[in-house]
């Protein structure tokens, strides 16, 4: 599992997820996506296209860090995720509560990129 | 289709069937991890399916290592894979405490990230991605069976 940050314009902050979601991966990256999701941005987009499986112990995380998210007034984002992966979003209730796009360019029109 | 075929009583179906036992302690999740990706392989499981069963195998092993023991001593927990034409199954068993996980009441899921629990999803997507489930005490073990269709239900090749 591995994790890759950028910050883009307008106070946006990118974060690319490579691996799988499992138990394994999750404790690999949670302290530093918790660290990078803590620090208040205007958006946070998650890049998932390179997340191959999520368990529930992934969406406890990305849970956890968009409400973190969300109390300080911005907003966490998921982005481009595989169809087995989303289908775990669907079912699990996850994508009626965080938004998920289909691109980044889909995304940061929704957030409001300049 | 000729009568003298039509009279033949059907094939048996082959069933395959492999076992892995683990210890009770999360670390043991990889190496199950790592046994159901090379058995979904040699027995050449869709990959829709063997994504389901990787999830739901995760989901079963994680609550009943986290939840199935009130001491701390070592305890042996039984995997179970098998399959046949047209299912993929998994069935988890263990010595720990009973619980069904089937008669926990299903909550109403909140549609506000504020109100939404942070946890507790691991039941609801074992319901979610099996076609068939149950749950069994038997001589004093659990038995949770999850099984996945593999045959394509819209495809009639």
């Amino acid at each position: 599992m591995q994790l890759d940050s950028e910050l883009l314009d307008d106070d946006i902050l990118k974060i690319t997820l490579h691996g799988r979601l499992d138990l394994e991966g999750t404790l690999a990256i949670d302290l530093k996506f918790t660290a990078l999701t803590a620090v208040k941005h205007r958006a946070i987009l998650v890049d998932m296209g390179a997340v191959s499986f999520l368990a529930s112990i992934g969406i406890r995380t990305l849970l956890t860090s968009a409400k973190v998210a969300s109390r300080r007034g911005g907003q966490l984002v998921l982005v481009n995720p595989q169809p087995m992966v989303r289908d775990v979003l669907d079912r699990s209730g996850v994508s009626s509560l965080i938004a998920v796009y289909p691109d980044l360019g889909t995304a940061l029109e929704a957030v409001g990129a300049s | 289709m000729p009568a003298t075929l039509q009279a033949k009583a059907p094939e048996p179906e082959t069933l395959q069937e492999v076992t892995l036992v683990i210890e009770n302690r999360l670390s043991e999740l990889a190496r199950v991890e790592r046994w159901l990706a090379e058995t979904v392989a040699a027995w050449s499981i869709p990959e829709r399916a063997a994504f389901a069963l990787d999830l739901v195998m995760n989901e079963a092993v994680t609550n009943v290592v986290n939840h199935a023991y009130r001491d701390t001593g070592v305890r042996e927990i039984r995997i179970l894979l098998r399959h046949t034409d047209d299912w993929v199954e998994i069935e988890v068993s263990d010595d720990g405490e009973a619980f069904d996980p089937f008669a926990v009441p299903v909550v109403a899921a909140p549609t506000d990230l504020e109100q939404a629990s942070i946890g507790g999803r691991g039941i609801h997507l074992i319901k979610a991605f099996t076609d068939d489930r149950d749950y069994r005490r038997v001589a004093g073990r659990n038995h949770l069976r999850l099984r996945i269709e593999t045959s394509d239900p819209s495809g009639d090749a």
